[in-house]
């Protein structure tokens, strides 16, 4: 019996542990069969099957078959279809958590489809097309939405104690940080009942650099940015400091929820969603992941700081992958993705996502506007304010930025938890992403 | 059936090497023992053996996917033990095992011990303790992430009324570990149904002899339940510690690691570097080093059980072999 004992255990014990150009031109009415990868959002998934639906209706001899994959495991399939020689033709970069720089050597430029399409791009915001551009300068995506970051507030709460609604322009500088935190102060309710209390602000501001932006600093170099190279990160900068200093203190003065309660919040969906949280600063994806409020609510801009406030940026852009047997065909995909009048209205302006497309934005801002009790300049001021002080987040144009983002999350919920000194945090954070061989 | 290359020696009756003779009837069943075998051999090499070999060769390379493997020698080993991370990931999975393979083995036998009563409705007190285990370790996580929520969970409600607060179960430092070996309580059905069936296999004649010599049901319990079952409980020891060794769901569902990498597993942090940095090379190492401790703790679990395990088929007057 002893023996049988060993010998399955050292089965087991083994069995569980170790088992770990030049394109062939393609006949005009030959049947190609394009790869089209997305996450697994269920409106996403529901707009693409549309959008493929009646592509293949205008196109009957390109067939598409759609690839759904969820966010988290998009860079594992992306990156084995890529070794395997079967790569998705198109796909939205920013979709995946390597985001755009983590594929950007694997992308198609488009300029000379562009050239030959010219008006594919009429109306889309020149900074965000350029966004997406190889040192080059050729254009490796076509925009398809682009949210800024701002600062959303319950209406009901801010009623209840008379206190006005933040203003709506960008250049207002009363609206400081100052002024938020005397508002939170005033919001906050039943502090210590955590059962009760309502936090005058959250700062979810996302990705992990972005207290930093707010406070005219940055963990990564300018031209981190450019090669897409996190390079070493600076934890002792102003910015930096101050950022993770001003986010503790709101948590210190019990006007904002720790990380541990801020998870524990967004398990009934954001924390803001629950009604227990007066402002909230995050990004735009807030104007319809909080539609289904059962308060109302509005928007402001983030506030001022130290006169250098930046915003953080998200553009997603489709694009297509550069070793694709039928380039033509991917092109046709994308023009249609992109256009106005289909396709990127239903994914923008009918789902509540912020488009990178004049037309498309006015009719966006409009029914923003009726949908917030806001007026159409108010949100004309607001969006155009977030393009004018934002940069591009971090997360699309750094390499591997899903694995140095679990990284400073690490640190920085010990701080914000109590459990460690920003400086010891700080300095411990730089450690751990220096040691990150991201290749 | 027979087997090739050996011959048993009519005068010694040992077996020596050589060529056996084998009947028709011998050969066409031996052509059919490999053509049954073939589907798992080929499945073997192709899907387990072929990959340990791979990942051995990787451990030796930095490979990223794309771009081909290049031999890079120990370089991935020597990185390991100067990687703090890989200290800390291996320190939380050994305080996981310390405390959850004694939770499993001890709450599993007693369960067993129970449900091997003759009382009304056992079958279906079986099948309700055993339910659990066939539901998914993500839906199983999910199902406890809200539960131990420190702000809306059940438990910490229930905890209110006897006045105890805001424990943070998965988001505290401290109580994240034990968190997890709570988890464990929905997934101990198979530790369990080995004991229940090992009990219902004892033999009774010795709890009766026990009975007339007036031993209470506790003393039958630690000097011949325990005891009989012994061989049992080293098995599912070290099943539970290759399997501690390896938990990786909960981290991967619940805590990504945290907080402060405070369950940060093993597994977890492998995972990370195969599928999240894409470094294959260094991610082999890690599996290989993990092979190798576990090998380990199972040789030592099994030395130690020398002295501890009981096997009723020990020649008399000497241990078992």
């Amino acid at each position: 019996m002893k023996r049988g004992v060993k010998l399955l255990l050292c089965a087991c014990a083994v069995s569980s542990t170790a088992s770990l150009a030049a394109l062939p031109a393609v006949a005009a009415d030959q049947t190609v069969t394009l790869n089209w990868l997305i996450r697994s959002d269920p409106a996403e998934m529901a707009w693409a099957k549309n959008v493929i639906t009646s592509f293949q209706k205008d196109n009957p001899t390109i067939k598409v078959n759609l690839i759904i994959i969820p966010q988290a495991q998009i860079d594992q399939k992306i990156q084995t279809m890529i070794a395997g020689g079967n790569p998705p033709d198109v796909f939205m970069p920013n979709w995946a958590n390597g985001g755009f720089a983590t594929y950007k050597s694997d992308l198609l430029p488009l300029d000379s489809y562009i050239k030959s399409d010219p008006t594919v791009l009429k109306g889309f915001f020149p900074k965000l097309v350029r966004t997406y551009s190889s040192s080059g300068g050729q254009v490796l995506g076509i925009p398809i939405l682009s949210l800024g970051s701002f600062l959303f507030y319950n209406k009901d709460l801010f009623d209840k104690a008379h206190i006005p609604y933040p203003p709506t322009d960008w250049k207002d500088h009363s609206w400081t940080w100052a002024k938020m935190v005397s508002d939170a102060e005033k919001l906050a309710q039943n502090k210590g009942n955590q059962a009760k209390e309502v936090y005058g602000i959250n700062d979810a501001l996302w990705p992990e650099n972005a207290d930093s932006w707010l406070w005219g600093g940055d963990y990564f170099s300018k031209s981190s940015y450019v090669t897409g190279k996190m390079g070493t990160p600076d934890v002792t900068n102003q910015g930096v400091v101050t950022g993770v200093e001003q986010h503790l203190k709101l948590i210190q003065d019990k006007i904002s929820p720790s990380p541990n309660l801020t998870t524990a919040l967004s398990a009934l969906g954001d924390a803001f969603l629950s009604g227990r949280v007066a402002m909230e600063l995050n990004g735009g994806w807030g104007f319809w992941t909080f539609a289904p409020a059962k308060f109302r609510w509005g928007v402001a801009p983030i506030p001022w700081t130290n006169g250098q406030r930046r915003d953080v940026l998200f553009t997603d852009q489709v694009s297509i992958e550069k070793s694709t047997k039928y380039p033509a065909q991917a092109w046709k995909l994308v023009k249609y993705i992109v256009n106005p009048n289909g396709p990127l209205k239903a994914l923008t302006v009918d789902q509540g996502a912020t488009p990178p497309q004049a037309a498309l934005l006015t009719q966006w801002e409009q029914q923003e506007a009726k949908k917030l009790g806001m007026t159409v300049a108010q949100i004309q001021q607001l969006q155009n304010g977030a393009l004018q002080y934002g940069s591009e987040s971090a997360n699309h144009l750094l390499f591997g930025y899903g694995t140095i983002a679990s990284t400073m999350d690490q640190s920085l919920n010990a701080i914000y938890n109590g459990h460690k000194s920003v400086k010891d945090g700080l300095t411990e954070m730089k450690q751990h992403l220096e040691a990150l061989h991201l290749q | 059936m027979a087997t090739s290359g050996v011959v048993l020696s009519t005068e010694t009756g040992r077996l020596k090497p050589g060529k056996l003779k084998l009947s028709v009837r011998q050969r066409h069943e031996e052509r059919a023992f490999w053509a049954f075998i073939s589907p798992w051999i080929i499945g073997f090499i192709l899907f387990t053996g072929g990959p340990i070999i791979a990942s051995l060769l990787l451990s030796f390379s930095s490979y990223n996917v794309q771009t081909a493997p290049q031999f890079t020698g120990l370089q991935n080993y020597v990185d390991l033990f100067n990687d703090p991370l890989f200290t800390k990931s291996l320190s939380v999975t050994a305080f996981y095992t310390l405390l959850v393979v004694p939770f499993n083995i001890i709450l599993a036998l007693l369960l067993a011990v129970l449900l091997n009563q003759k009382v009304k409705g056992q079958a279906l007190f079986r099948t309700l303790f055993y339910a659990p285990t066939v539901i998914s370790g993500v839906a199983i996580s999910f199902i406890w992430e809200w539960m131990l929520n420190p702000q809306f969970g059940l438990v910490n409600y229930w905890l209110s009324f006897i006045g105890i607060d805001n424990i943070q179960w998965f988001q505290g430092d401290n109580s994240v570990i034990p968190s997890f070996v709570l988890m464990t309580t929905t997934s101990i059905g198979g530790t369990m149904i080995i004991f229940l069936a090992s009990l219902q296999s004892l033999p009774t004649d010795l709890y009766e002899a026990a009975e007339i010599d007036g031993a209470s049901r506790f003393m039958q319990f630690f000097r011949i339940t325990v005891p009989l079952l012994s061989p049992v409980i080293l098995f599912n020891v070290i099943i539970g510690i290759i399997g501690s060794f390896q938990v990786f769901t909960p981290a991967y569902v619940v805590t990504q690691g945290g907080p402060d990498y405070n369950s940060y597993f093993y597994v977890y942090y492998l995972f990370n570097t195969a599928f999240s940095e894409f470094r294959m090379g260094y991610a082999s190492a890690q599996a290989w080093i993990l092979l190798v401790i576990i090998a380990l703790l199972t040789y030592l679990s099994l030395k130690i059980s020398d002295r501890y395990v009981y096997y009723d088929d020990a020649p008399a007057g000497g241990k078992g072999n």
